[in-house]
């Protein structure tokens, strides 16, 4: 037996997929999370009809007919793949706008079973909603439930397994099923059918709030959502997210892990002792455990960041950062849309760029993908840590600040972008729900944390382990393979594939062969610059366990990676804002479905990153010492370049316009 | 020389482990170790599938 998940976005529907099925599925406080199904078995202690259930969660949706592609998966599920029930979760606290779906969905003829979700909310605002009569007149089971605290779910199981087979009765008959062209029959059915849903709601719920008085709610939102206010506001919060996750507690954390660390390569060491050959003991010693436990000693800080985001998202606050931003991006021509996306990016660009498919428009949702990467996603933050402690003292502002140039970067390569494609602004409309405010759940932050953790672990166990173990292999040999002698580095096989990319960084002020290996091995996964970093110098704790301070030996760790802050800060900009892993390239292929635009983001995304670098390594380089750093005209060529060709594409366009104006004449 | 060819084969496990882990996962649809969102992602790849987007630009 399967059985449909689906509802209003934000209706609760993930957490309670997660609830029935065990599964640990990105849940969040605001629409618009979940943009592909996922499947799950029902759990055992929840089942008790004996029948097999497997449970589908759709992307959430507003209507059956679809607007946006999320949308249409929902659609098309419910109407083409025949599940045996569907459970409509519905939002209590907004029945009247959940229930116009749920019209919908009785109208197709599959046994329904409403979970009326939230409930505990509902309860606590006094306001009553009849059950039994609205089952009634909805001619389907309803069960109050809560999936945030694990109410009502077997009670709803059981309806499901009780309603299979059994067909459905609609209480309103619509336009499913008929002529979908005909739209004035259909908009005259909408019609009907909202004014159904508003006679049921008057008649089966009783609120005790009046809604027109301000509440509470509404005098933190005056504040919080202001479109002034709003960013200081952010910036605020940013910053003590990164001063606590990278400056207060994370670093007493990774210390104790490090320490760990350190113990088990000290007892392989102890191990191997001298009899074993130096070239088999480096690798063991230096490329695996010295380059994965460089990445993992990271782990706490990114966990600490991951709960803190996750409690904000929890409690409501980033949907009022989308609508704060919204403003901003639509100036652009991005759609309001596009910061869900970006948001989502600061966890893995991944997700982010698949959340794009909620744009309807084609060329907001391409520029959108493109542009989503330049959010610093949590494999950078390895990079961004490591830098931030060792080049900058007072490390918490280095990450906000980072965030704030990916948001600097997005909105002048939206311009850009803009004026390549499209003359003029697009006329766009973001209307989305603002989720009340709630104390955010421990456990939930708790859950997500540890599933970050958990698939952070796995990479470094797998790609990055691999990677490093290369990484090590290429330096020790030369292309005869015979061991790298003292002092012959160059002749290594990294060497000699790295030093032509590093010949290209001379202007961005890092030169040398070991820093443009570790930026390449950056593209199979960012994590890789730090792990890289640590094989190629032969560092292999970035992190004090001595000093409870963020790096080890920050001056001697400088000294070896030969930057200075100036050329510091552009290889970690250079990091962060060329193109993003191949995964994340893969993921903007498929949303995009050009490759003419993919090339064209990742050729953007290039320059851009290059740009920013060669900004930042020249002008801090001339306030700190007084002159340009090397390579200041080479460097200015290529920036200037890539500037002539943006500007010849961004012209041309103007002039096609033009001429397709003239001829229109 | 046995110490050295314990500490290759305690090496070649290792990383074999790990290459293991790796095809295994791709082939149960994990196109990305350690990616969150591997299987619901279309994109793992550079030949992935045509997605709604490119769809609707047809």
């Amino acid at each position: 037996m399967r059985i449909a998940l689906a509802g209003n976005p934000n209706s609760g529907k993930t957490t309670l997929f997660n609830a029935i099925t065990g599964r640990i599925e990105h849940v969040g406080n605001w629409p618009g999370v979940t943009v592909a199904k996922k499947e799950g078995d029902v759990k055992k202690e929840l089942n008790r009809s004996g029948m097999a259930i497997r449970a589908v969660d759709l992307p959430g949706a507003y209507s059956i007919s679809p607007f946006t592609s999320e949308e249409s998966i929902t659609s098309s599920f419910v109407r083409n793949e025949n599940p045996d029930v569907i459970i409509n979760i519905v939002d209590a606290t907004n029945l009247r706008r959940s229930l116009f779906f749920t019209a919908q969905l009785l109208e197709l003829g599959i046994p329904v079973v409403i979970a009326l979700n939230k409930i505990d909310l509902v309860k606590k605002k006094g306001t009553v909603i009849r059950t039994d009569e609205l089952a009634e007149r909805l001619k389907c089971r309803v069960v109050e439930t809560s999936s945030a605290r694990k109410e009502g779910l077997t009670e709803l199981i059981e309806a499901a397994a009780e309603a299979c087979g059994k067909g459905q009765e609609a209480p309103f008959r619509g336009t499913v099923g008929l002529d979908s062209a005909d739209k004035a029959a259909a908009e005259a059915a909408d019609r009907e059918r909202f004014a159904f849903v508003d006679r049921l709601v008057s008649e089966v719920e009783i609120r005790k709030t009046d809604s027109a008085s301000q509440t509470i709610q509404d005098a933190a939102d005056r504040i919080i959502a202001h479109r002034i206010l709003g960013i200081p506001i952010f910036a605020v919060v940013m910053f003590l997210v990164f001063q606590i996750s990278q400056v207060w507690l994370g670093p007493l954390l990774a210390d104790y892990l490090v320490g760990l660390i350190d113990s088990l390569k000290g007892y392989v060491e102890g191990l191997l002792g001298d009899g074993v050959s130096p070239l088999l003991s480096t690798l063991l010693l230096d490329g695996i455990i010295g380059g994965v436990g460089a990445v993992v000693g990271f782990l706490p800080l990114i966990m600490i960041l991951f709960f803190l985001l996750a409690l904000l998202e929890d409690c409501g606050y980033m949907a009022r950062v989308a609508v704060v931003m919204d403003r901003y991006l639509k100036k652009v021509g991005l759609s309001g849309r596009s910061i869900i996306p970006m948001i989502l990016g600061t966890g893995c660009a991944i997700p982010g760029v698949m959340a794009t498919r909620t744009i309807r428009d084609l060329r907001q949702r391409r520029t959108t993908a493109m542009l989503t990467p330049f959010m610093p996603c949590g494999a950078k933050l390895p990079v961004i840590a490591l830098f931030a402690g060792v080049f900058f003292k007072d490390a918490g502002w280095v990450g906000p600040l980072m965030y704030f140039a990916g948001i600097a970067i997005i909105i002048v390569g939206a311009l850009i972008v803009r004026k390549i494609v499209k003359e003029g602004p697009v006329k766009s409309f973001f209307i989305m729900e603002l989720p009340e405010y709630r104390f955010p759940s421990i456990k939930r932050a708790a859950v997500s944390m540890l599933s970050r953790a958990k698939h952070f672990i796995v990479k470094a166990g797998t790609i990055i382990l691999v990677c490093n173990a290369a990484v090590h292999i290429m330096q020790t040999f030369t292309w005869d393979f015979q061991a790298v002698g003292e002092g012959m580095e160059r002749s290594s096989i990294l060497a000699s594939v790295a030093s032509p990319f590093a010949f290209l960084l001379i202007p961005l002020g890092f030169g040398a062969w070991q820093l443009a290996a570790a930026a390449l091995t950056g593209f199979i996964a960012k994590e890789n610059v730090v792990g890289t970093l640590a094989v190629v110098y032969g560092i292999s704790n970035f992190i004090d366990t001595e000093e409870l301070a963020l790096v080890s030996g920050a001056g001697s760790v400088a000294s070896v990676l030969g930057l200075t802050s100036a050329s510091a800060l552009a290889y970690l900009m250079f990091n962060l804002f060329t193109p993003p892993c191949f995964a994340a390239i893969g993921a903007m292929n498929a949303e995009m479905g050009s490759r003419k635009w993919l090339w064209a983001a990742i050729g953007f995304q290039f320059g851009m990153g290059y740009t920013v670098a060669y900004l930042v390594n020249q002008i801090g380089t001339l306030i700190t010492t007084g002159s340009f750093g090397a390579g200041a005209i080479p460097g200015f060529l290529a920036v200037a370049l890539y500037a002539g060709i943006l500007a010849y594409l961004m012209r041309r366009k103007g002039q096609r316009a033009a001429v397709s104006a003239k001829e229109a004449v | 020389m046995w110490q050295d060819i314990i500490v290759f084969l305690v090496i070649g496990a290792i990383i074999a482990g790990a290459v293991t882990k790796i095809i295994i996962d791709r082939r149960n649809g994990v196109k990305c170790p350690g990616c969150p969102y591997c299987k619901e992602c279309s994109g793992g790849s550079m030949c992935s599938s045509q997605s709604d987007a490119g769809a609707e630009e047809k």
